[in-house]
């Protein structure tokens, strides 16, 4: 069995709609459709991949022999130009002296939808994001509904806590909160 | 039920009716005066209680309560994060029938202790889609008819629902549950502009 599998580029893009195809000289000649989303204006089509991307992590020598050294290896990269979201990649060599490198948002996923308006068909369907999004906003709206909740039952035991202490007829402390602040004042004496 | 089921229809009286009638339901449902909290659970009387108190004090049906309930989860600025969350079930209203299937898990998935209905749904084909619930209570169609015709309206599309006649127990094994059928048929997709959705949208 060959251990080389032909793959149309559709279903590649379709597969790794996050992808890259870097040629051996180190210019982009393939863009997955969501990383084409991240640059619309510029492209990528033959723009060196290490003038668009800085490598932040690790510090290796910014050159294409420099950047097959690191295969495998995760690489922390950042875009140069705004907005200069930070991405996650893997360099996978390819047959043509060229490489594949498959990026990902990491952390910065919330924001770069919103900066560059993903949408559910930018992520595969393999892909947990969508879902990630859905949890973070009805987690959030949850953990609203529990600070609600807590705001008005801290404010009922206040007032619970001032009628124990207060007299009906006189409105005057009573003798609960005489004897606690006579505690209090003992304490603070020793 | 769980609080935010019964906060929901709290919600719904109060925008609706106003606080009086609100308070008004609650007496007679044996409720206090603030009603529910949305993060706790409630035994599954009180919710029987709220509903026949308000049927009575509005002289309305429970289904026709339930599913203006439904429409106002979606449609109201109070509980705007449930829009979104429904959104979430896919770019267009087909998808989101489809999506309705996994309902149950995305908010236990969200609220562990929130249950609400099972759906089934099962495409018959040209727009037509048989949907079978199945969930604690009663009313489960009737709510979710509330939900589809204004989650319709935001996708723009057009929808007629016809609830199944009447519910049947659930046959024994599956908890004593209810099982109610709605047939829906999306007689036009592109009806109307309906409103956006940004999948990074959510305020703040």
């Amino acid at each position: 069995m060959s251990d080389v599998l032909p793959i149309p580029v559709a279903a590649l893009d379709a597969i790794l709609p996050m992808h890259l195809r870097v040629s051996a000289t180190g210019c982009v000649v393939h863009a997955g459709p969501t990383v084409a989303r991240l640059r619309p204006h510029t492209g990528w089509q033959g723009r060196p991949f290490l003038e668009v991307l800085r490598l932040l992590r690790p510090n290796a020598a910014p050159t294409m022999a420099g950047l097959l050294g690191l295969a495998g290896q995760r690489l922390h990269l950042q875009f140069r130009a705004p907005p200069e979201t930070k991405l996650r990649g893997v360099v996978h060599p390819l047959p043509d002296g060229g490489c594949l490198v498959t990026l990902a948002l990491g952390y910065c996923v919330v924001e770069a939808v919103r900066d560059y308006g993903l949408t559910e068909r930018d992520f595969a369907h393999c892909d947990p994001t969508v879902e990630m999004l859905f949890l973070i906003e009805a987690k959030s709206a949850a953990l609203m509904e529990s600070k609600n909740v807590n705001a008005r039952l801290s404010a009922a035991q206040a007032a619970a806590q001032q009628q124990a202490e207060t007299d009906v007829l006189t409105g005057l402390h009573n003798r609960r909160a005489m004897d606690q602040r006579l505690t209090q004042m003992t304490d603070e004496r020793r | 039920m769980h609080g935010l089921i019964n906060k929901s229809a709290q919600g719904f009286l109060t925008a609706t009716y106003g606080t009086a009638v609100w308070e008004d339901i609650a007496h007679r449902a044996g409720l206090p005066p603030d009603g529910f909290e949305a993060m706790l659970s409630y035994p599954d009387d009180q919710t029987d209680a709220l509903l026949d108190a308000a049927c009575a004090c509005l002289d309305r049906s429970e289904a026709s309560l339930l599913e203006d309930t439904g429409t106002y989860l979606v449609t109201h600025s109070d509980v705007q994060p449930v829009r979104r969350l429904m959104r979430f079930g896919g770019p267009s209203f087909e998808d989101f029938i489809l999506s309705l299937d996994e309902l149950h898990d995305r908010a236990r998935m969200a609220v562990p202790d929130l249950v609400l209905p099972v759906i089934e749904v099962s495409d018959a084909g040209g727009g037509h889609y048989l949907l079978s619930t199945r969930w604690q209570r009663r009313g489960a169609v009737a709510l979710l008819s509330g939900v589809l015709n204004a989650m319709a309206d935001d996708y723009g599309a057009l929808v007629l629902l016809e609830p199944g006649a009447g519910s049947r127990a659930a046959q024994a094994g599956e908890g004593g549950d209810v099982i109610e059928t709605l047939s829906v048929f999306l007689a036009d997709r592109d009806f109307a502009e309906g409103n956006h959705f940004l999948l990074g949208g959510a305020a703040g």
